[in-house]
């Protein structure tokens, strides 16, 4: 369950306590005023009392028939009961001794009486109506697991609907701490981490609305990838990062116990497993192995999605976003048509990829163009040969760019994970020293694609307005690695925080925003991992995390590939080798 | 000779205009920001403005647009230099009211040709891709 969940059930019992103390104390009060004590709660109906004997007492029916109580046999039951009766107590009063009744016997005042009809027809007749509702949806919610009739697609399109139009909404908000909702955090407090299996249990406690409104519309990076991913068949790998939970646990809870782990993909199992062999397409009758499928699929299936949502421990918002992916691409595969929105992502990314492979173009052309035209002095030779090697540099750059982004998509992204210090991962210009846990801290990465990851996120520190200063910490919180760059200046704008992260959801491309945080994010999550930032008015902190290495692997040697070793280089060449 | 500024707040770019023009005998200035580039314009006379689109301080489209409203400056040939490409990004430029709008890359003698012939008067309007 959601900890936004927990929060309203707390709250809602909470109220109930509110409610009665608020009616004790109006009778209280009145006792005080009245100097003796009625014979009964409800005959302070005809005192001035009664307008919160009334309110409270609807309120608190109405409170009790949501909660569903806990899991014991009847508990719900007696709760509808005590909720349905609440209110025909407030409204129906006690009979008391009047001058216009029998002798000798109590009633209800006949002044009272046309309003005490009033309300319990209106009673019967909300009622009616509530058994109706929830017969009809009862009977909806069956038709589907019997296979007949369309409901389940009707469902599905009005939550998709329900999704799209969170969008606008969810953007409008001032964003200014940008995560996934559903990313590991460090930061829950200690009984409920343990207690949860990491993100899929738990957000992270910072901007917890602007992490909401994110993922509501979160169709960025891994967005995109994942789109790509599936129109092309291949198994939905890159967005692991918001699936994975605390050692990359994801199942149904109450399957815990009963199945093990067995249906609990590691962090490795989802992020890094071989991509599905040609075969695999002609078995169509087997079950998915692939958790965040099966949970899409049971809400395709007709399970209402916050249902699938709690059983398998994952946030609904999340849930509505993988199901929205995949009935998109579903949809482009089967219409032989790309989805529009993934479209207009790529055609947004093409664009921008040009933009920024123009520029050193144009230097490379203009200087060659000066040497083929015989008009540069001999002297300048030299200079120019250094301009041009050092631009198609920057070109070659760009291409190992779009080569890995496009193996992250494909799935054929290789992430060598081997056990290094972060000094070995932290190599940027100006940083001397690491703070946090330091240097010597051991993270569980492949050094090639991890260094240029930091290298991202530290040049992503230099957004406007420029900051006073950068520096780099490393913390570790089991089970996650987290590497900081901790920006001093004044805060980045959210529009250019947002277009840092999903630099292609919008037409209006931002001034000073490559792909590169595009990448590493895509880098990141291949690791299993996630990144943001966090912001206030003196401070940024560009943040990624990654699980923690597993007990017992090696230092130096690498862990899921023993044949594909490489320095932690970060050039061309080294990033050439975690392509397959 | 005429006097041409440039709008350019890449240094390798700004200098590889700067090395062209020069060669060419024109007199050129230099500016990166977009905002200091408007004010210098305004202050001195320029026979051709290049301009770079996405700058710091004031946007080209910005400045295009500020120039065009001025009236000293509203005939003045200007030159969009950018390598934002997009039909819809060209049509907004040419919108604003730039004399050319000219996408990156391009080599040392479209550049020197074109200058030239705003310089003389018939640059005309429109677009050169390379």
């Amino acid at each position: 369950m959601t900890s936004s969940a927990v929060l309203t059930y707390r709250y809602l019992r909470l109220s109930v306590v509110a409610l009665a103390m608020l009616l004790a104390t109006a009778v209280v009060l009145q006792a005080v005023d009245d100097g003796f004590l009625l014979s009964s709660i409800s005959a302070y109906y005809y005192t001035p009392v009664r307008a919160l004997f009334v309110g409270t007492l609807v309120a608190i029916g109405l409170a009790l028939v949501v909660i569903k109580g806990r899991d014991r046999r009847g508990e719900d039951v007696l709760l509808n009961l005590a909720g349905l009766l609440a209110p025909v107590i407030a409204v129906v009063p006690t009979p008391i001794a009047t001058h216009d009744g029998p002798a000798g016997r109590s009633s209800v005042p006949a002044s009272y009486v046309p309003g005490v009809d009033n309300n319990i027809q209106a009673l019967l007749v909300l009622g009616t109506v509530v058994v109706g509702v929830v017969a009809w949806s009862r009977t909806r919610r069956r038709g589907p697991r019997a296979g007949a009739g369309v409901g389940p697609h009707a469902s599905t399109v009005a939550e998709l609907v329900s999704a799209r139009s969170v969008a606008p909404r969810a953007r409008s908000r001032g964003c200014s701490s940008w995560r996934p909702c559903c990313s590991p955090s460090s930061r829950s407090s200690g009984s409920s981490r343990r207690r949860s299996s990491g993100p899929m249990r738990s957000r992270p406690r910072r901007s917890e609305t602007a992490a909401a409104g994110f993922d509501a519309h979160m169709t960025g990076a891994d967005g995109l990838l994942t789109k790509t991913s599936q129109a092309l068949g291949a198994r939905i790998r890159v967005s692991a990062h918001s699936a994975i939970g605390r050692g990359g646990k994801m199942a149904p809870a109450k399957h815990e116990h009963a199945q093990g782990p067995a249906r609990r993909p590691s962090p490795e199992g989802l992020a890094d497993a071989p991509p599905s062999s040609p075969g695999d397409d002609a078995e169509p009758a087997s079950p998915p192995d692939d958790p965040r499928v099966a949970a899409v699929l049971e809400v395709l299936g007709g399970t209402p999605l916050s249902d699938v949502a709690t059983t398998w421990s994952v946030d609904p918002t999340l849930l509505q976003r993988w199901t929205t992916a995949f009935v998109g691409a579903g949809t482009a595969q089967v219409l032989n048509r790309p989805e529009a929105q993934a479209l207009a992502q790529r055609e947004r990314f093409l664009a921008a990829f040009a933009f920024e492979i123009r520029t050193p173009l144009t230097v490379a052309m203009g200087w060659s163009g000066l040497l083929a035209e015989g008009d540069l002095p001999s002297r300048s030779f030299l200079r120019t040969a250094r301009r041009l090697q050092e631009t198609l540099a920057l070109l070659a750059d760009r291409l190992v760019d779009v080569e890995l982004l496009v193996a992250a998509a494909m799935g054929g992204l290789q992430v060598t994970r081997r056990v290094v210090t972060a000094a070995e991962v932290c190599r940027l210009p100006e940083v001397d020293l690491i703070g946090g846990s330091g240097a010597s801290t051991e993270l569980y990465v492949d050094p090639t694609l991890f260094t240029r990851v930091l290298a991202d996120l530290w040049d992503a520190a230099l957004h406007a307005p420029s900051p006073h200063s950068r520096r780099i910490e490393v913390v570790v919180n089991e089970p996650w690695a987290e590497i900081r760059i901790v920006r001093e200046g004044g805060p980045i704008a959210t529009e250019t925080l947002q277009a840092m992260f999903e630099p292609f959801e919008s037409d209006q491309l931002h001034s000073g925003v490559s792909t590169g945080l595009y990448l590493a994010r895509a880098l990141t999550v291949a690791h299993g991992g996630t990144l943001g930032i966090d912001q206030d008015d003196q401070r940024a902190v560009l943040w990624v995390k990654v699980p923690q290495r597993p007990d017992g692997a090696p230092r130096g040697a690498p862990v899921n590939e023993p044949a594909a070793a490489h320095n932690s280089g970060g050039s061309p060449d080294d990033v050439q080798a975690c392509l397959r | 000779m005429a006097r041409v500024l440039v709008l350019e707040d890449d240094a390798d770019i700004a200098g590889l205009i700067a090395h062209i023009l020069t060669r060419d005998g024109h007199l050129i200035d230099v500016v990166s920001d977009g905002a200091l580039g408007w004010e210098r314009v305004r202050r001195a006379p320029y026979d051709v403005v290049i301009v770079d689109r996405v700058m710091p301080g004031l946007d080209g489209i910005d400045v295009v647009r500020a120039c065009r409203a001025s009236p000293d400056l509203r005939d003045v040939p200007i030159l969009m230099l950018t390598a934002r490409a997009l039909p819809a990004e060209v049509q907004q430029g040419l919108d604003a009211g730039v004399t050319v709008y000219m996408t990156k890359p391009f080599v040392p003698k479209q550049l020197s040709a074109l200058v030239a012939r705003l310089v003389a008067g018939d640059g005309g309007s429109g677009t050169v891709h390379p």
